[in-house]
């Protein structure tokens, strides 16, 4: 069953002196839980198309066109209070940065509990869920509640104390009792982002964006957090978006790859598929810029040229500047994206012959 | 094929005194971090030496500590046959041959001055060039970089692969003969990469450089390096030719750090069965024996007493690990 | 040589940024106007008075001009005083006072806080803390005590209450060039720096003061303002000029007495103080602001 259905979605921004299109029409679909992997480079609006999920767009942003349906719902037609019902809840969200996402000031076993006090309170009375009523929360079960001595430190009720262990203990952070009284900065950066998965995955959503997670974090560290995200996939029941800008690990955990380039869907296959065939010329000269071998017996081949300003966009296909099997079709028409029988989806002229391969 | 080393360091260390003690009666307690913390390796002329490991493991310090940007605290480090590291060196000689491009394009350039007056600064520090030699070698060497001779520009107008290539050419211009590259790639985009890379190897060969390449990306590191050194905490715990190495690791650390990289390759999910545990230790306050022992699945009681040494278990490859034999049939 | 032009080339950009940023903004601009008429001013009337020249209306020691206290008219733009001066005239004439100190402390304090605060940012450690616990003790000092202590020792005056707030107003100036200072030492351009042969000084001058001079322009450009304000405030209390020389601080405190019965002459000058504070505040702003769209 398709969770989220996103249609020929065109996204701008408005900046000083020129507007950008960070996406155009781009159309993808995810299924319940599925592992898509998102990949693109600097610029490609891998980003802009998590926080338009999330509805976490900047004020300068415009959506153009386009829907995104979400269980029959269209998220782009929410105002941010309609969005809530959904952010946090049933659409969660885990940054790159794990320092700036974890509050500096309260320590870990508060910030877990309010997830968790959260995703209850809700289910509970429903969608009237105020700031007001949280607070009362808060006060009764003791969240949040600054103290300098550590004596007088009210604790976590017992039965919310051993709910938020369990969470820590389910995202594998060794030593929960003692992690649950430290503060963020005395975290590892792979301990915070775990923390985050955990108070991300406590909302039990339908759908987790994770935008770059593993990219400020060590090799070894990465490769735990990625493993830890692809087991609770499946324990949590969630469908996990991750927007990266590294193949090789989207082929690691993915189900599903997704190739953009400058605002557009280049290929869209499973995983397999994807890496058994390449079609995108982009996503071939991707693959083959990934160092695999040694300097004496293979060859990088760079991609001539450079990705294209976002204020002045070619007419026709994105990437037609630098591929090398350009025609002149491609400068001036932009090639929709079909699919073959596997749905493995391509945007690009050599696929889209009328009688052709396809 | 005699290839005397470039660059030869002997039991480097590193340690930095932690916190602003003006407590004269605390003195003893002095706690230190151990960056790096007895470190021996050669780079022979023309090779490409590659630092792997992860954050913490001290391969940045030690590519500081062996520029000079900060003195060592213990051991020798020897450039062309000559010491270096005692206080009597003469440094401007030393940066004539021996130079470093760093990680981060935005911090390399000074925003406020155009590219082409940062490429000349080595020119004008270290050479006694004329104005218009100056100019007419800033030329050359941003046509080595594949960038336009004339590049009057200021950094804020370049994109990062652009100022990567400012930076090498900057690096380049005394025509030294080792080049350090800190992480030179981390930050850009992976087409971007590529590009530098390529540049990299061709610079080498046309200019005879020798490389250090400090990295965390093993593909990179098995992309340019011949040699390639492990560290962590502090300490070189695996060292030999590339292809060794990364394909027949013998250090337990390596194995799990080789295993950790994510290939291209869906039908190999090498990742998904990585098992690690533990975290990168305190640099402070290390594990005592093997730094490793604390998260390595072959650990025994020998292991946190003592800390082993490298030791070479096939030809020109070196593990430090008290249990090799035990590796080595994994 | 080619290095020399190529150093006027960087000046002449300087200048030329500096002027666009100013015409980027309405507010730089409007701001820019304001000052550089009060400049214009106070550098006319410091020459002629050198050469002797009057080119105000009236004299500004010139009594009975017309019947005293007269409100503004044609002839007096903004009245006469108590003795029949034509107040217009003194407020202009006394442009250069208030203009001169605003300048020149922040000139003095710029530079010294640069030099301090970018040699202690790059000794560090004790020398460091040294100098940055100097400049808490400086900070810590009363403008208003150190000022009536200048006048009780070295008399009365403009120049000696240029001198009194040049001693204490760089700290903030000195703390702003040390942070900045260390932000800039932690670039990697530093390290290349030293590793192409650069010698400290070089470095300091060349990358670091050009690296802050910016964010510090802007400061003192606003301070300007308050400096001045400071100025009027402890001539208003009679620490610099004395009567019959005009002042603006000072004829605010002569004329405010006359609040109700003639509200020109206490008001006139408290407007020039305020359009001439508001000037440099409207060019500080707008050219922070230019600096931060860009």
């Amino acid at each position: 069953m398709t969770l989220l259905d996103i249609d020929d979605l065109t996204i701008r921004y408005a900046t000083g002196h020129a507007t950008i299109t960070a996406l155009d029409s781009v159309s993808l679909e995810v299924g319940e839980n599925e592992f898509l992997g998102v990949v693109g480079e600097s610029g490609c609006g891998k980003s802009t198309l998590g926080l338009s999920i999330i509805g976490l767009l900047p004020p300068n942003s415009q959506v153009v066109q386009g829907s995104m349906n979400y269980k029959e719902t269209n998220l782009v037609k929410l105002d941010q209070n309609a969005m809530k019902r959904y952010r946090g809840t049933e659409i969660a969200m885990i940054f790159q940065e794990p320092l700036t996402s974890l509050n500096p000031v309260y320590r870990v076993e508060d910030q877990i509990a309010e997830a968790v006090v959260l995703r209850k309170t809700r289910k509970e009375s429903g969608e009237k869920v105020t700031g007001e009523v949280m607070q009362k929360v808060y006060r009764t079960k003791g969240i949040h509640i600054p103290s300098r001595l550590p004596s007088v430190r009210r604790r976590l009720p017992q039965d919310l104390r051993s709910e938020v262990i369990q969470w820590l203990n389910l995202v594998r952070i060794p030593d929960p009792e003692q992690v649950l009284d430290r503060y963020p900065f005395e975290l590892s950066g792979g301990m915070r982002q775990r923390v985050m998965i955990a108070m991300a995955l406590s909302q039990e959503p339908a759908l987790l964006i994770a935008d770059e997670p593993t990219t400020a974090l060590d090799v070894t560290t990465q490769a735990q957090v990625l493993k830890l995200m692809r087991e609770l996939m499946d324990k949590v029941n969630t469908s996990i978006i991750l927007v990266t800008h590294d193949l090789a690990v989207a082929s690691q955990v993915a189900d599903r790859v997704v190739v953009m380039y400058a605002g557009e869907i280049a290929e869209d296959a499973e995983v397999h598929d994807f890496f058994s065939r390449p079609m995108h010329p982009y996503a071939k000269a991707l693959l083959n810029c990934i160092p695999n071998g040694t300097k004496n017996d293979s060859s990088l081949s760079a991609i001539p040229g450079s990705v294209p300003d976002m204020m002045l966009l070619p007419h026709g296909c994105q990437f037609a500047p630098r591929c090398p099997h350009v025609t002149n079709k491609c400068n001036s028409n932009r090639p929709r994206l079909i699919a073959d029988q596997k749905k493995h989806k391509v945007a690009c002229f050599l696929y889209d012959n009328p009688g052709g391969d396809f | 094929m005699t290839n005397e080393a470039i660059l030869k360091t002997v039991n480097l260390k590193k340690y930095f005194p932690v916190g602003t003690g003006f407590n004269p009666f605390k003195r003893d307690e002095q706690k230190y971090v151990h960056a790096v913390d007895g470190v021996s390796l050669s780079i022979p002329r023309g090779n490409t030496v590659g630092v792997v490991g992860e954050s913490g493991c001290g391969k940045s310090t030690l590519a500081r500590t062996i520029i000079l940007l900060t003195e060592p605290t213990s051991g020798e480090i020897y450039f062309d046959g000559k010491r270096i590291d005692d206080g009597h060196v003469n440094q401007k000689e030393v940066y004539r041959n021996m130079q470093m491009v760093f990680q981060d394009p935005d911090s390399s350039l000074d925003p406020q001055m155009t590219i082409t007056r940062s490429i000349s600064e080595p020119l004008r520090g270290l050479m006694k060039y004329s104005d218009a030699e100056i100019k007419s070698i800033v030329r050359e060497s941003l046509l080595s970089v594949g960038l336009p001779a004339d590049f009057e520009r200021f950094p804020r107008q370049l994109s990062g692969g652009q100022k990567q290539r400012v930076a090498i050419a900057r690096a380049i211009s005394t025509h030294p003969k080792l080049v350090i590259l800190d992480e030179p790639t981390s930050a850009l985009d992976a087409s971007v990469q590529a590009q530098i890379l390529t540049l990299l190897v061709e610079l080498q060969k046309k200019f005879d450089l020798s490389y250090m390449l400090i990295t965390h990306n093993i593909a990179v590191a098995k992309y340019l390096a011949d040699t390639v050194a492990v560290m962590y905490s502090g300490k070189v715990v695996e060292y030999g030719p590339t292809l060794t190495v990364i394909d027949r690791p013998r250090h337990p650390y390596t194995m799990t750090l080789i295993r950790s990289a994510p290939i291209p390759d869906p039908w190999n999910r090498n990742l998904l069965q990585t098992e690690i545990k533990g975290e990168v230790p305190s640099a402070i306050n290390p594990p005592s024996g093997c730094r490793f022992n604390p998260r390595c699945t072959y650990s025994e009681g020998i292991c946190s007493q003592q800390s082993p040494l490298l030791e070479e278990v096939s030809p020109s490859h070196f593990v430090a690990c008290h249990f090799t034999d035990k590796t080595g049939s994994s | 040589m080619n290095q020399l032009s190529n150093e006027k080339g960087h000046q002449r950009a300087k200048i030329g940024s500096f002027l666009a940023l100013i015409k980027k903004k309405k507010k730089a601009t409007v701001g820019a106007v304001i000052v550089a008429t009060f400049l214009l001013t106070a550098i006319i009337i410091a020459a002629t008075n050198l050469l002797g020249i009057q080119v105000t209306p009236y004299g500004a020691l010139q009594q009975n001009t017309g019947p005293p206290l007269s409100p503004p008219s044609f002839s007096h733009i903004f009245g006469t005083d108590l003795v029949g001066r034509d107040v217009f005239s003194r407020i202009i004439a006394a442009t250069p006072n208030d203009v001169s100190v605003g300048i020149s402390v922040v000139a003095v304090a710029f530079v010294l806080g640069i030099l301090i605060g970018s040699i202690a940012a790059f000794k560090g450690g004790l020398f460091d803390e040294l100098l940055m616990r100097f400049t808490d003790v400086i900070f810590a000092l009363p403008a208003l005590v150190i000022a009536m202590v200048i006048a009780v020792a070295l008399g009365p005056g403009v120049l000696n209450m240029m001198i009194a707030l040049m001693i204490i107003w760089w700290p903030p100036y000195a703390r702003l060039a040390r942070g900045e200072a260390l932000k800039i030492f932690h670039q990697n351009y530093i390290e290349a720096a030293r590793i192409s042969g650069m010698q400290n000084w070089k470095i300091i001058v060349t990358h670091v003061v050009q690296n802050i001079i910016g964010t510090m322009l802007v400061y003192a450009t606003l301070d300007i303002g308050t400096v001045i304000l400071m100025y009027a405030g402890l001539s208003y209390l009679g620490l610099s000029v004395r009567p019959p020389y005009p002042d603006w601080g000072e004829m605010v405190s002569s004329f405010k007495d006359y609040i109700i019965t003639a509200p020109w002459l206490p008001l006139a000058p408290g407007f020039v103080i305020a359009t001439n504070v508001i000037g440099f505040c409207l060019l500080g702003d707008g050219v922070r602001d230019a600096l931060e769209e860009r």
